[in-house]
C-alpha cells in the first residue's frame, strides 16, 4: 500500500463544519466590529469610544441595563431555586415535573412576551419598569432552574444525611451543606441569565410599549441611524462585560472543572 | 475506482458549464420596495405586459426594505442588485446626491405611455422642494427627471372621537388643539382630556417626531426668539442649538402623557381601543379608520391647521440596475390608472396619479364598486365621491402650492445634524428611566431573605443551648 498524505476521514474531520461555521458568523462579524470601532475616515482613531464614554445619556442606559440585569437575576435566583430545591427533592426521579418547567420555552418567546402584554392589559395594570422585570423574569425563569435542578440533583444523598447526623437541623444542613455543593449551577444558572437579560431590547419594547430604552434599544437605534462607529464601540463595551462578568463567575466558582465545563 | 469518482466529477462540472452557459431565456426584474407596498397580482400582470410589450418573458423579484434607512446603506455599499427602488423624498435626494441614480426623463420623454396620469401639481411640488440638487458629475439636476412619484400623503394625528365625544369635547376643540392633542393639551395650553392621559402614542421615527414637534412649538409660541417667522418648510427642515433643545424640552415634558412609542402596533392599539390618539401617516389613518369602523370604534385624522409634513415616496432606478428597460415599463406600467387604483385600494395610500383625470373613467370606478368603496346610485351610476372626496386620502388643497409653502412642508434629509437629532432622541428616551430603586428593592429582598435564613438558624440554635442548660 502507498502511504498518501491528504485528506482522511478521521473523527477531527467532524468538526470541520462547525469550524467553518464558526470562522463565518462568530469570528468575521467580530473582526467587523472591531474594524467598525477603531477606523475612522481611513485611519486608526479612538474617536468613537470618545463619542461613547463622553455622553452622559450612554453609560445611563448602561447602567439602567445592568441594574435591570442583576434584578432579573436575583428574581430568577430567589424564584428559582426553591423550585429547583423541591423538584429535586420530591420528584427527582419524575422527568415529567421537569419538562412543565421547560415547556413554555417551546412556544416562541415573541408569542410568550405578547400574550404577557395582553394579560396584563386585561388586568389594567400599566405598564413599565414593573411589567418589563417580570416579562424577564418569566423568560429566563427556566435557564435558571435547569443548572440548578441538575446541581442539586447531583449531590450524594449521604452527605446530607451526615449533616443531620452530626446534629444540623433543615436549614443548616441547607445553608451548610446543600448550599455549597450546588455552588456551581447558582454559577451557571446567573451566567445564563444575566447575560441575556443585560442585551434583552424586544421583552422591554414590548412590555413597556418602548418607554424603557435599554442599552440595547440604543445599539439599535446607532446602527439603524448609520452611526455604525458608535454602535460598534457600545458592542464591543457589551462584550468586554460579558467576558469580564465570565472570568469574575469562573474565579467564583475556584478550579473546579465542573464549573467552567458547565459555563460553556 | 479512483477514475470512475474523476470521470463522474468531470461529467458533473461539463453539465453545470453547459447550464450557466446557455443563453438566458427570461430577463430578470429585482424591485426593491416596502413591504406590502404594491398590490400582489400586479406583479404576474406586469410579466404579462413586459411580454406583449418586448417578446419576452420576466422573473420578478421583490425584495423589501423596512426603514429608509437601511435601503440607503445596502444601496451606498453596493450590495443591492436591484433594478429600480421606491424610498421616501427625502431619501432620494441623498441617493442622487450620492450619485447613485440613474436619469428617468419621464416627465420629459415622449415615450412613455402613462406619464400624462400623474399628478402635475406633486410633480412641480418636488422641484421646487428640492431646488437645489446636485448630482455628482452631472450638475444641478431636477428631481423629477430622476423619480418618478409613487404614492404621497400627510403626517398627523390619528384619534379616538368616541372617546372624546364621551368626555363632551367637539371635533372643532380637537382640531383647535392640533398637535397639542398629542401633549394632552387644549388650544389654551389646559390639559384636553383627562382620559387621554398615558392614552397616547408617539411615533419611534426621529424624522417623524422632529417634524410634529416644531410645529407644536409653532402652534403653542414656544419657538425660540427668531423662529417666529418662518414659514413650515424652512422650520422642519432646520436643526440648530437652539431649536433642539426647546424641541428635547417638550419632548421630555411629553413622557407624563405619553402610553409609549409605537413603529407598526400602534394603529391596532387604536382600533382595539387601549389608545386614544397616536402621530400617523394619512395612509395608516385611513386603515386605521376602516378597521375601527368594522371593531365598533369611531376614529378619525387630521392634519393640523398650524401646518404638518407631506411626504411623497417615488420610483427611482439605480445605476446598478441590469435591466433599464424593464424598470421603465415597470414605473409606467404603474400610472396606469387602473393599475393605480388596484394599489390605491390594496395599500391605503394615495397615488400620485392626477384623481381629476381617472376619477371618471370607467375602469377605475369598475375597480372601486368591486372593492365597496363606491357604490350604485339611483341612476345606476356608480358614484365613487366617498373615494375622491375623502379629505384625509386626497388632502388637494394641501397641493395648491401657495398654500403649501405656509401650510405643509417637505422634510428634506438632516445631513450632517442627523447624529446631533439622534443624541437628543436618545437623551429624551432614556429620561425620567431610573433604575435605582429597582437596584434598592432588589438589594433589600435578598437581604430580607438571607437574614431570615440566618436568623431561623440563630434561633434555633439558641433554642437547642436552652434544652441542653436546662438538661
Amino acid at each position: 500500500m502507498k502511504k498518501t498524505k491528504g485528506f482522511t476521514l478521521t473523527r477531527r474531520a467532524f468538526a470541520y463544519p462547525y469550524v467553518l461555521f464558526l470562522l463565518l458568523f462568530v469570528v468575521v462579524p467580530l473582526v467587523l466590529i472591531l474594524l467598525n470601532a477603531f477606523w475612522v475616515d481611513g485611519a486608526l482613531s479612538l474617536d468613537n469610544f470618545v463619542e461613547f464614554f463622553s455622553d452622559v445619556t450612554g453609560l445611563k442606559v448602561l447602567e439602567n441595563s445592568l441594574i435591570i440585569g442583576f434584578a432579573t437575576t436575583l428574581l430568577c435566583l430567589l424564584i428559582g431555586y426553591p423550585t429547583a430545591y423541591f423538584l429535586s427533592k420530591y420528584h427527582a426521579s419524575s422527568k415529567v415535573y421537569v419538562l412543565l418547567f421547560i415547556l413554555p420555552t417551546w412556544v416562541n418567546f415573541l408569542i410568550r412576551t405578547l400574550s404577557t402584554k395582553a394579560i396584563f392589559l386585561a388586568l389594567g395594570i400599566e405598564l413599565g419598569m414593573g411589567t418589563v422585570v417580570f416579562g424577564m423574569v418569566y423568560n429566563y425563569l427556566p435557564y435558571m432552574i435547569l443548572p440548578l435542578h441538575t446541581a442539586i440533583s447531583g449531590i450524594d444523598k449521604s452527605l446530607i444525611e451526615a449533616s443531620h447526623d452530626l446534629g444540623a437541623n433543615n436549614l443548616e444542613t441547607f445553608v451548610k451543606t446543600i448550599l455549597p455543593l450546588s455552588w456551581t449551577g447558582i454559577l451557571s444558572g446567573i451566567t445564563m441569565v444575566f447575560i441575556p437579560s443585560v442585551s434583552t431590547f424586544a421583552i422591554s419594547e414590548l412590555l413597556s410599549n418602548r418607554q424603557i430604552f435599554l442599552f440595547g434599544d440604543s445599539i439599535q437605534t446607532k446602527f439603524s441611524q448609520n452611526m455604525y462607529g458608535v454602535g460598534s464601540v457600545m458592542s464591543l463595551v457589551m462584550l468586554l462585560l460579558v467576558v469580564l462578568f465570565n472570568l469574575l463567575v469562573n474565579r467564583a466558582g475556584g478550579n473546579d472543572d465542573d464549573v467552567s465545563r458547565s459555563m460553556l | 475506482m479512483k477514475k470512475t469518482f474523476s470521470l463522474i466529477l468531470a461529467l458533473l462540472m461539463i453539465v453545470f458549464t453547459l447550464c450557466a452557459c446557455q443563453p438566458n431565456q427570461s430577463d430578470k426584474l429585482v424591485i426593491y420596495n416596502w413591504a406590502d407596498y404594491i398590490y400582489d397580482t400586479d406583479l404576474e400582470d406586469f410579466a404579462d405586459y413586459y411580454f406583449e410589450q418586448t417578446g419576452r418573458t420576466v422573473d420578478i423579484t421583490y425584495v423589501t426594505f423596512d426603514t429608509n434607512e437601511t435601503m440607503l446603506t445596502k444601496i451606498q455599499q453596493g450590495d443591492a442588485d436591484v433594478d429600480v427602488i421606491c424610498p421616501s423624498e427625502y431619501a432620494i435626494q441623498k441617493l442622487i446626491e450620492g450619485g447613485y441614480c440613474l436619469p428617468i426623463n419621464y416627465f420629459t420623454d415622449a415615450s412613455y405611455q402613462n406619464s400624462q396620469y400623474v399628478d402635475d401639481r406633486i410633480v412641480a411640488k418636488i422641484d421646487q422642494v428640492f431646488d437645489n440638487l446636485n448630482c455628482p458629475e452631472v450638475g444641478t439636476v431636477k428631481m423629477s427627471d430622476y423619480m418618478v412619484p409613487y404614492m404621497w400623503g400627510t403626517l398627523g394625528v390619528l384619534y379616538n372621537q368616541d372617546v372624546f365625544e364621551a368626555n363632551g369635547i367637539t371635533q372643532e376643540q380637537i382640531e383647535q388643539a392640533g398637535w397639542g392633542v398629542l401633549w394632552n393639551k387644549d388650544a389654551n395650553g389646559d390639559q384636553l382630556c383627562a382620559d387621554l392621559n398615558k392614552r397616547i402614542f408617539m411615533k419611534d421615527s426621529i424624522r417623524d417626531v422632529y417634524a410634529s414637534t416644531v410645529l407644536y412649538l409653532k402652534q403653542y409660541g414656544l419657538l425660540p426668539y427668531g423662529y417666529e417667522n418662518m414659514s413650515v418648510g424652512e422650520l422642519i427642515n432646520t436643526v440648530d442649538d437652539a431649536l433642539l433643545s426647546a424641541v428635547e424640552e417638550v419632548l421630555i415634558q411629553q413622557k407624563d402623557v405619553l402610553y409609549g412609542y409605537e413603529v407598526d402596533f400602534g394603529k391596532n392599539d387604536l382600533i382595539a381601543g387601549t389608545a386614544y390618539a397616536d402621530l400617523a401617516w394619512s395612509g395608516d389613518a385611513i386603515y386605521a379608520i376602516e378597521e375601527g369602523e368594522i371593531e365598533g370604534v369611531t376614529l378619525n385624522y387630521f392634519s393640523p391647521e398650524v401646518g404638518g409634513n407631506i411626504w411623497f415616496d417615488g420610483w427611482v432606478i439605480p445605476t446598478a440596475c441590469q435591466n433599464e428597460e424593464g424598470a421603465k415599463l415597470f414605473i409606467d406600467y404603474l400610472n396606469r390608472p387602473d393599475i393605480a387604483t388596484q394599489n390605491m385600494v390594496y395599500i391605503g395610500y394615495t397615488s400620485a396619479v392626477d384623481s381629476r383625470q381617472i376619477c371618471q373613467m370607467d375602469e377605475v370606478l369598475q375597480i372601486l364598486l368591486e372593492n365597496e368603496y363606491a357604490e350604485l346610485d339611483e341612476y345606476g351610476n356608480i358614484d365613487a365621491s366617498y373615494f375622491f372626496d375623502s379629505e384625509i386620502r386626497y388632502p388637494l388643497d394641501h397641493l395648491d402650492q401657495d398654500y403649501v409653502d405656509t401650510r405643509l412642508g417637505v422634510m428634506k434629509d438632516f445631513g450632517a445634524n442627523n447624529s446631533e437629532v439622534v443624541q437628543i432622541w436618545e437623551r429624551v428616551r432614556s429620561t425620567g428611566i431610573s433604575a435605582w430603586t429597582l437596584l434598592g428593592v432588589s438589594v433589600l429582598l435578598l437581604g430580607v431573605v438571607v437574614g431570615t435564613i440566618y436568623m431561623l438558624i440563630y434561633v434555633d440554635q439558641r433554642k437547642r443551648m436552652c434544652v441542653l442548660i436546662q438538661e
